[in-house]
């Protein structure tokens, strides 16, 4: 059942950001992000009527996340969308100062990379958790898995992620 | 302590080592790793790491949806908005014949299923009492199929068609029920006045 106008954009007022952050993370690539969140949000209309007004938030992250599974399984089975370099230093603002500005350059390009290491669930709840600061509560009620498994999924995500930036760190800490 | 333990205690630390930063270990755990870290330069090193991956995460940006994506929504939910109404009150609006046609026979089983209170003396020849059955039946038959016409115009215009096809449904039951009960009723109206014209 469709929702009514004035709750479909108070929905994507609140909600847009959280749903197209998560897609812009999780594929790496903005143009294909938006694809997603088109999506998403055409599919609140249709169906956030369904849906408890407290649930909007988790439902919305559920079903971002499941758009972006399906688009990287379609970018998999097709043809494979290169993600360069640059595209990804996109998604990172300049930070202030010379010597943080020169330690993101390196350090937040390759954070970029090695999120894409990370298998799932872990990389949904390292960008939930950490880059969108949800709380191990909205992300066990997001993903339906128990609060116990968001906790170990996260730090084993971050041990992960630290082994693939070991190098750059090491390198930029001698410097 | 040997080598070995000393390894073996690292991997320990290393593996509460987040736990710890995000201050989800008990006293206990959180004092054991925090003994550990001060007198273990690898283990200190770890955690430093740990630490600026962390902060690199959390100043990562988050985007707000782009303007574009915004309009196109608001213009394909608008779209849909439209859609659902022709689907729903389109079949009456567009066809205003079948809709009069619909009404006459409404209007014709009332006449019929709530007779005059009051018994007045038979005025119809039996061919005029016939007559009117006949038409009355063809009058229900055509609702009938306005119904069924309206179903499917329903079910192929309207994407989210559960509860829509349901109402339709639920309308075509009652539009037979009605005819049913109209064609009994116009049936039994018809055998006394045919009697008494008789008698």
């Amino acid at each position: 059942m469709r929702m009514r106008r004035q709750d479909f954009e108070a929905a994507v007022a609140t909600h847009g950001r959280k749903v197209y952050t998560l897609a812009v993370y999780l594929l790496a690539n903005r143009e294909e992000a938006e694809d997603v969140a088109q999506e998403v949000l055409i599919r609140l209309w249709r169906r956030g009527q369904e849906v408890l007004p407290e649930k909007i938030g988790p439902w919305l992250v559920r079903v971002t996340r499941n758009a972006c599974i399906d688009a990287i399984r379609r970018r998999k089975g097709g043809s494979q969308v290169a993600i360069d370099a640059d595209a990804r230093g996109g998604f990172l603002e300049p930070a202030p100062g010379p010597e943080r500005q020169a330690h993101a350059s390196q350090l937040g390009g390759r954070i970029l990379r090695a999120l894409e290491v990370l298998s799932e669930p872990g990389r949904s709840v390292v960008i939930l958790r950490e880059i969108q600061g949800l709380s191990y509560q909205e992300i066990s009620d997001a993903l339906e898995i128990p609060m116990t498994s968001v906790r170990v999924t996260l730090h084993r995500g971050r041990r992960r992620l630290r082994e693939e930036l070991k190098e750059v760190h090491d390198h930029v800490a001698a410097c | 302590m040997s080598q070995r333990a000393d390894h073996e205690s690292c991997a320990k630390v290393l593996e509460m080592l987040d736990a710890w930063i995000d201050g989800d270990l008990d006293d206990a755990e959180a004092t054991a790793v925090k003994k550990h870290v001060d007198q273990c330069e690898s283990c200190q090193a770890e955690q430093k790491l740990a630490e600026t991956v962390v902060a690199e995460l959390r100043a990562l940006p988050e985007f707000d949806v782009p303007e574009r994506v915004v309009k196109t929504v608001r213009h394909k939910t608008r779209a849909t908005l439209a859609e659902g109404l022709r689907a729903l009150f389109g079949v009456f609006v567009s066809r205003p014949l079948p809709t009069l046609a619909a009404a006459a026979a409404v209007a014709l089983m009332i006449v019929v299923l709530f007779p005059s209170p009051r018994p007045t003396e038979p005025q119809y020849t039996d061919q005029e009492v016939a007559r009117a059955v006949a038409e009355t039946r063809l009058a229900l038959a055509y609702v009938g199929s306005i119904a069924q016409r309206a179903e499917l115009q329903v079910k192929t215009r309207v994407l989210d068609k559960g509860p829509a096809v349901q109402t339709v449904r639920g309308v075509q039951r009652a539009l037979d029920f009605i005819g049913e009960a109209g064609i009994a009723a116009a049936d039994q109206a018809a055998t006394p006045q045919t009697q008494m014209k008789g008698s």
